[in-house]
């Protein structure tokens, strides 16, 4: 082979291959073909769904019906003329930031015990971790029988003499949104204790043992060793509880189907109500997408934190 | 002031006390269940016998099983979670090993959108997904639900394994690749066994997200036979009056093969949780 041009030191255009080496990268080949399967599943079954989100709501589209352009009429629907709406936006609000507050406090009491030296520390940590792994169908179930009429919290707070009659938890709206709020809480409080207490022994034992031979308090030491060194970890976890906690469904479905009447539904149940019971798709879908900004805000915020170890490794 | 020794003894007292509490509060919904699971008739509504049971019996197994088709939700639950995350978990492999070890324009932008759609959650998709699959004439079996289902996997199995290719050093491939590997060859013999702790574990999450997957398969199977468990347990919710023991029977059922998963492998599952969703 003759010498390479670029070695004689005269500039040359590169062609063909070369070029799209030079552009796209050097394995650009393989890259791109591994990454195909990924590719078609994230624009068939991804962006094209995101895409006919936003368009839908621009159609009076119902079940099994072509739809309408109407341009912003569902918008305007929703935002001056549904009596529901705002509720469900206030609903939205107090589940979410009640859930995520109590899952914080008591996922960080979790993963405080579980930091003590205790014995069989991997079995409690299983343990504790089975609300979060069971199935929100059976949470919701199962907690739905607790908190029934007949139910055994009813019955053991009568037996122990605290109130006369029954208390129908899930039929009224003040105790029926808080129970769905304890309800999140059980099932979502795991996964704080697991990702704080992981972050808690990645903190260096010597900053506490410094700080106790300046004689601070386990109190100080908490709020000025634990928490700064979670910051991240917390910022995380907490932002990723809240984008599930705001689109739960489940939980609030199979505990009050967002009852009583209308009381109690969130934004997935008040988009699932218009769009599968009422059947109107494209209003329904309006809901779910007015909340988009707030959903992307809070990605873009979330992101780089997880994209964090990217350049690291 | 008191002394470091009845300190420590004290802490731990406070310690072992919240962490009963906890662990209380952690389970007694599953012993209810499981209480409630093995009663029959108006037994369901005795409370009297909370923490010394009597009078069990199998009777509420036998009612779901031959009077409901529990088996079958089983069955397509098994299927569903099965499949959904096997193919997840391939197409992350081949999409994390051309993210993190292969040169080209735009491999960060589709880690990003990785990320992303990982984020985007199933309440603003469900009603899209149902047109689409509507569309496509996939309401009638299950053909939709699983193409729903791989809607969430990819993005989060992918995301998982991403993460445990990063942790994996490149110059134990660079000394294979010396030696006249191939990529693939590298990625089969090199990278597959060192992640494979992270591959079991993403694939027990995908397993386990869509065995508990309910909204989509709310909307998008219609026919009583074709319902996975979660939707077949929602099924007996029709009407006022609620069957508490089979109900309760079928919970324990579906509550079963996830924590059993949990359990044989927690480990690795507690790494990856605050791996995959915690980074850095």
């Amino acid at each position: 082979m003759a010498v390479p041009a670029s070695a004689k030191g005269i500039a040359v255009q590169p062609t063909g291959r070369h070029l799209l080496h030079r552009i796209l990268g050097r394995d650009f080949v393989l890259g791109y073909t591994l990454l195909i399967p990924l590719i078609l599943v994230l624009f068939v079954l991804l962006a094209y769904p995101i895409g006919m989100a936003v368009w839908i709501t621009l159609q009076d589209k119902t079940i099994g019906m072509p739809g309408r352009f109407i341009g912003l009429e569902n918008y305007r629907a929703l935002l001056f003329d549904d009596p529901f709406f705002w509720r469900v936006v206030r609903n939205g609000f107090i589940f979410t930031i009640g859930s995520v507050v109590l899952k914080l406090f008591v996922g960080m009491i979790m993963a405080i015990v579980l930091n003590q030296p205790i014995r069989f520390r991997g079995f409690f940590r299983g343990l504790l971790l089975m609300p979060w792994v069971a199935p929100t169908v059976v949470t919701a179930l199962s907690w739905r029988w607790i908190l029934d009429l007949t139910g055994v919290l009813n019955l053991t707070l009568r037996d122990l003499g605290l109130m006369k009659l029954s208390i129908p938890w899930l039929a009224q709206y003040e105790t029926a949104l808080l129970s769905l709020i304890l309800v999140n809480t059980w099932r979502g409080f795991p996964f704080f204790g697991i990702t704080l207490l992981a972050g808690m022994q990645a903190i260096p034992r010597e900053l506490y043992e410094a700080a106790e031979t300046d004689g601070a308090t386990p109190w100080q030491r908490f709020w000025q060793i634990t928490v700064p060194s979670l910051r991240t970890v917390i910022l995380v976890t907490t932002i990723l509880s809240t984008i599930w906690t705001f689109n739960d469904f489940g939980i609030v479905w199979l505990l009050t189907g967002g009852g009583p009447g209308n009381a109690t539904d969130v934004f997935a149940t008040y988009t699932y109500k218009l769009g599968f019971v009422s059947s109107r798709l494209g209003y329904g879908q309006t809901v779910s997408v007015i909340l988009a900004p707030v959903l992307i805000l809070i990605i873009t915020i979330l992101s780089p934190l997880m994209l964090k170890g990217e350049h690291e490794a | 002031m008191r002394s470091t020794r009845q300190q420590r003894l004290l802490t731990s007292v406070v310690t072992y006390i919240v962490l009963a509490g906890l662990v209380i509060g952690a389970l007694f919904p599953f012993y209810w269940m499981g209480l409630t699971s093995l009663r029959t008739g108006k037994q369901v509504y005795v409370k009297e016998q909370v923490l010394v049971p009597r009078d069990l019996s199998l009777e509420n197994y036998r009612f779901v099983f031959e009077k409901r088709p529990t088996a079958l939700w089983m069955r397509n639950s098994i299927l569903m979670a099965f499949t959904s995350s096997s193919i997840a978990v391939i197409i992350g492999i081949l999409a994390s090993y051309s993210i993190v070890r292969l040169k080209f324009l735009g491999n960060r932008t589709v880690a990003r959108g990785v990320l992303f759609t990982y984020l985007i959650p199933t309440s603003l998709l469900f009603i899209p997904m149902f047109i689409l699959m509507f569309n496509l004439r996939l309401t009638e079996g299950i053909t939709g639900l699983l193409l729903a289902y791989l809607s969430f996997n990819v993005p989060f199995c992918t995301w998982l394994i991403l993460g445990y290719f990063r942790s994996i050093p490149e110059e134990l491939e660079d000394a294979a690749r010396i030696d006249g590997c191939s990529r693939l060859g590298v990625l089969a013999r090199i990278v597959l066994p060192l992640a494979a702790p992270g591959i079991i574990t993403a694939f027990i999450f995908g397993f386990t997200n869509s065995w508990n997957e309910f909204l989509y398969a709310a909307t998008l199977v219609r026919d009583r036979d074709l319902m996975t468990l979660p939707t077949g347990l929602g099924s007996y919710m029709m009407g006022d009056v609620f069957l508490w023991g089979p109900l309760m029977a079928t919970s324990l059922i579906t509550t079963l093969p996830p924590v059993i998963l949990f359990i044989v492998v927690q480990r690795f599952v507690v790494s990856g949780m605050t791996l995959g969703s915690v980074k850095g």
